[in-house]
């Protein structure tokens, strides 16, 4: 990692991959009234800058280019809400004319980002209501999909103080209120004060990269960095919450605090807990509710890291719903008190050991790989992060396991269903 | 063992076809760590009737391959997906309209995987009540699938589309062909489809290829397989017009969602179809992208959202464009379509523009070789139709207007079907 403007640069040399990627994060505090601004300004440098001041203008460029990619999207980390524009290139090799393709980019980039298309030094108002509908629709369909929906909702209840509760892509209030001033402001704020970081990855070298930099990223002000991960405290005691939906199946969230941080000493083992109970078809979850009781499709238990949080997702018949939760609660009991096989163990190690080696051949997840590395302030070690994978013992996932705090059952009623 | 090497992609695998059969091929990527391997055979959903080389024809209820490769992981001594996990491989399966496809990735050791991936795909072992208890798992899946409002505009608008193709059912068949199947068919299915002169072994590794044959010859000379009729897909005359052309029904969607389809001809000759498919493709892109000028005042208005798309897809035996978008301006937005269809008929695509699109491709196809589940699933779709894996995946930088124009005289315009899919109130909201 290197430091030039007051960003952050990790420069990822791998000569395997046909293109070369690009990744820009900028990261402020998550917040719902600033999260729709930014979300909003995403979808701005989707569409137009002011060198490509139309989607075809736009279109015409990246083809010129080789189809190279471009999109820019906002998540939440933790406390933190990350915009992210990423751009794929071929690499030169692969491409006749002695063109510089990766140049090309990064003066593409340099375009979108700091030039983008204004009148009369503002976004213009078509744009704002065009960005608005798109975002709004967008919304409108992780309502739509239950599952997602399900999810969403059930972080809201979960704790309405938390960032966790805070969609990444802010709220249809805001969405539907939000003005072009506000986005524009938003915009200012995020050149002058966000925290930066420039990922590229592919055949390259970081001198270069360093050059390319300086050239076409002349970012000023002050960047701060900002705390990500965090503990979420939810002072509830467990609730159970019931709504329903127009829909024919019923979804189910189990939400759990895990009190532990990503980045602590119980983190990796926690993520080994995570894989045994319900990520890989031979976990606990997926054998005893899926295919012992034929109660689900699918089922998985996931954590959300940054929030210091795990939740167990499933769709389910209503008639089954108090059988499958008092299922789900005996797989977690299981692993909290040891009482799994040294097979299931070594199996969820490996098989979790073999994903994170594997984040190596997909770029994309060798990028974020990469930042998340950033933003824990740990060095990029891909070898120092499987060393700690392996040293995970029975006793290190029982001590993990046993700081899980269930918190939320939230149940989704299908208002639908053939025997509801 | 023949090697091909590709020095403009800078990719080599090698193929060979086993003495029982069998079509290996093994594409070697040295820098990488993990390993993909792919088993597929082309039984897919439109096989609801096979012929064989007697002309005995055989008649499957809607469902049956996917019910197969549900049952494909069951073992009397341990879960195979468990197996797999145990020796640090993902494995998993998919179902098409086309073929049926098992696969596991690693980035551990591939020689216990590989011969696992070999003997689950080629042993079945199923008893009545295993069956019997697949069936609520199959109708789960089912009507997780139904929840989804795009898969549910796409599958009635495959009913609307076709009479008698077996396009019409769902991958997976309905509740009622579910329960239908019975374990005999299932034998005998697998029996005809499944033999190793019917199948393809594709892997993406960076081990050896000459060891990873050795493997997996050593693995297929332990076998015995008996001899079989080699079967064909069957087919019923499916007539031009459509089966129903409007239907509409509600869902707890915000917005309402429409979808347009025009029937085509299928094409028998594999590339004269890949080759219409991309002209098709290419003449769509000119029209409903933001390549037309017009594309910004269509989101200006509203008629269109970023959830407009397109696609076109041919067999040999049946064809259909569609378009789907979510809209509130429903009559606007069939208006559009119907318009700009009619346009596309007679387009004559600037040359400019054409360079510029196969440029697009260009990147994507090229791109497209980092991605080992990619590599695994176009060789086997261009193995299984007969093109060579390069020609298929270089077919769009060769196409002319001519092409264009051949493909668009393709479509009628007439054989149309059109579906709606509206917002239903929820109690709650």
């Amino acid at each position: 990692m290197k430091r030039i403007n007051g960003i952050k640069i990790h420069v990822i040399a791998e000569k395997k991959f046909k293109d070369i990627g690009v990744s820009i994060r900028f990261s402020a505090p998550l917040r719902e009234e600033s999260a729709s601004a930014r979300s909003m300004l995403a979808m701005l440098f989707c569409d137009y800058c002011a060198a490509y001041p139309s989607k075809q203008a736009m279109a015409n460029h990246m083809d010129r280019l080789y189809g190279m990619s471009f999109h820019a999207s906002t998540m939440g980390y933790g406390k933190g809400q990350v915009l992210e524009i990423r751009s794929r290139i071929l690499d030169d090799r692969y491409v006749d004319s002695k063109e510089h393709l990766l140049e090309e980019q990064f003066a593409f980039l340099h375009e979108v980002i700091f030039h983008p298309y204004l009148e009369d030094g503002k976004f213009a108002e078509s744009m704002i209501e065009e960005a608005r509908t798109v975002l709004l629709s967008k919304w409108k369909r992780t309502q739509d999909d239950p599952s997602s929906y399900s999810v969403s909702r059930a972080l809201e209840l979960a704790d309405h103080a938390a960032p966790l509760s805070i969609s990444a892509l802010g709220t249809k209030k805001r969405i539907q209120s939000i003005s072009g001033e506000e986005v524009f402001a938003a915009y200012e704020q995020l050149l002058r004060e966000d925290e930066i970081d420039v990922i590229v990855c592919g055949n390259v070298d970081e001198r270069q990269i360093e050059e390319l930099v300086k050239r076409y990223l002349p970012f000023s002000g002050e960047h701060r960095e900002i705390a990500h991960a965090y503990q979420v405290q939810i002072a509830a005691p467990l609730r159970r919450i019931e709504e329903s939906k127009a829909i024919s199946q019923t979804y189910l969230m189990l939400l759990y605090q895990s009190n532990c941080q990503i980045g602590d000493k119980n983190y990796w083992p926690l993520k080994v807990a995570n894989a045994m109970l319900g990520q890989y078809p031979s976990s606990f979850l997926f054998q005893e509710v899926r295919e012992k009781h034929s109660l689900c499709y699918s089922i998985y238990s996931n954590l959300i890291s940054f929030d210091g949080a795990l939740g167990i997702t499933t769709g389910i018949q209503r008639k089954d719903i108090e059988k499958a939760i008092a299922l789900i609660h005996e797989q977690v009991e299981k692993i909290k008190s040891g009482a799994f096989s040294e097979e299931l163990f070594a199996t969820s190690k490996d098989l979790l050991y073999a994903s994170i080696k594997g984040t190596k051949d997909e770029m994309a997840s060798f990028m974020a790989y990469a930042y998340q590395c950033a933003l824990l302030k740990e060095p990029f070690d891909l070898k120092a992060t499987l060393q700690e994978i392996k040293a995970v013992t029975r006793e290190d996932v029982i001590q993990a396991a046993s700081l899980l705090e269930e918190k939320l059952i939230y149940v989704l009623y299908g208002e639908e269903e053939a025997d509801a | 063992m023949r090697e091909v090497i590709n020095a403009r992609f800078d990719e080599r695998y090698v193929e060979e076809t086993l003495e029982n059969g069998l079509h290996v091929v093994l594409w070697h990527k040295p820098d990488y760590e993990k390993s993909y391997f792919m088993m597929a055979t082309p039984l897919g959903a439109l096989d609801m009737e096979q012929v064989d080389a007697k002309g005995n024809r055989i008649q499957y209820p809607a469902g049956i391959a996917h019910f197969l490769e549900h049952k494909m992981f069951e073992d009397e001594e341990m879960d195979v997906m468990e197996q797999f996990s145990a020796m640090g491989a993902n494995v998993n399966a998919f179902t098409s309209y086309q073929e049926t496809c098992y696969y596991f990735s690693t980035s551990k050791d591939i020689e216990k995987p590989l011969e696992l991936l070999l003997d689950f795909v080629q042993k079945l072992s199923i008893s009545d009540a295993s069956v019997e208890k697949e069936k609520g798992i199959i109708i789960q899946e089912l009507h997780m699938y139904k929840q989804m409002s795009d898969t549910s505009l796409l599958m009635e608008l495959f009913t609307s589309l076709f009479v008698k193709h077996p396009m019409r059912y769902d991958i997976g068949g309905d509740d009622a062909s579910v329960q239908a199947i019975t374990k005999e068919q299932l034998e005998d299915c697998y029996r005809r489809n499944y033999h190793p002169q019917r199948m393809l072994l594709v892997g993406v590794t960076a081990k050896d290829p000459r060891f990873v044959m050795e493997i997996i010859k050593r693995n297929q000379a332990k076998k015995q397989f008996p001899h079989i009729e080699i079967v064909e897909r069957g087919y019923e005359e499916e007539p031009k017009t459509v089966a129903r052309k409007e239907y509409r029904f509600e869902m707890d969607v915000s917005t309402p969602k429409h979808a347009i389809a025009y029937k085509l001809e299928g094409i028998a000759d594999a590339k004269k179809r890949k080759q219409c498919e991309w002209a098709i493709a290419l003449a769509l892109d000119v029209m409903f992208t933001t390549l037309n000028p017009d594309y910004q005042k269509w989101m200006d208005e509203g008629i269109i959202n970023d959830y407009f798309g397109y696609e076109v897809d041919l067999g040999n035996d049946y064809g259909f464009i569609v378009l789907y978008g979510e809209t509130q301006k429903t009559q606007a937005f069939m208006e559009l379509v119907e318009e700009h269809m009619k346009k596309l008929l007679d387009q004559k695509i600037d040359a400019a523009c054409l360079e510029q699109l196969k440029r697009r491709y260009y990147g994507t196809m090229v791109r497209s070789l980092n991605r080992f589940d990619e590599i695994a699933i176009s060789f086997m779709r261009s193995y299984f139709a007969g093109l060579d894996f390069y020609d298929s995946i270089e077919l769009v930088s060769q196409i002319t207007q001519a092409d264009i124009d051949a493909a668009l005289a393709h479509i009628d315009l007439e054989q149309k079907a059109c579906v709606h899919l509206y917002p239903k109130k929820s109690k709650n909201s």
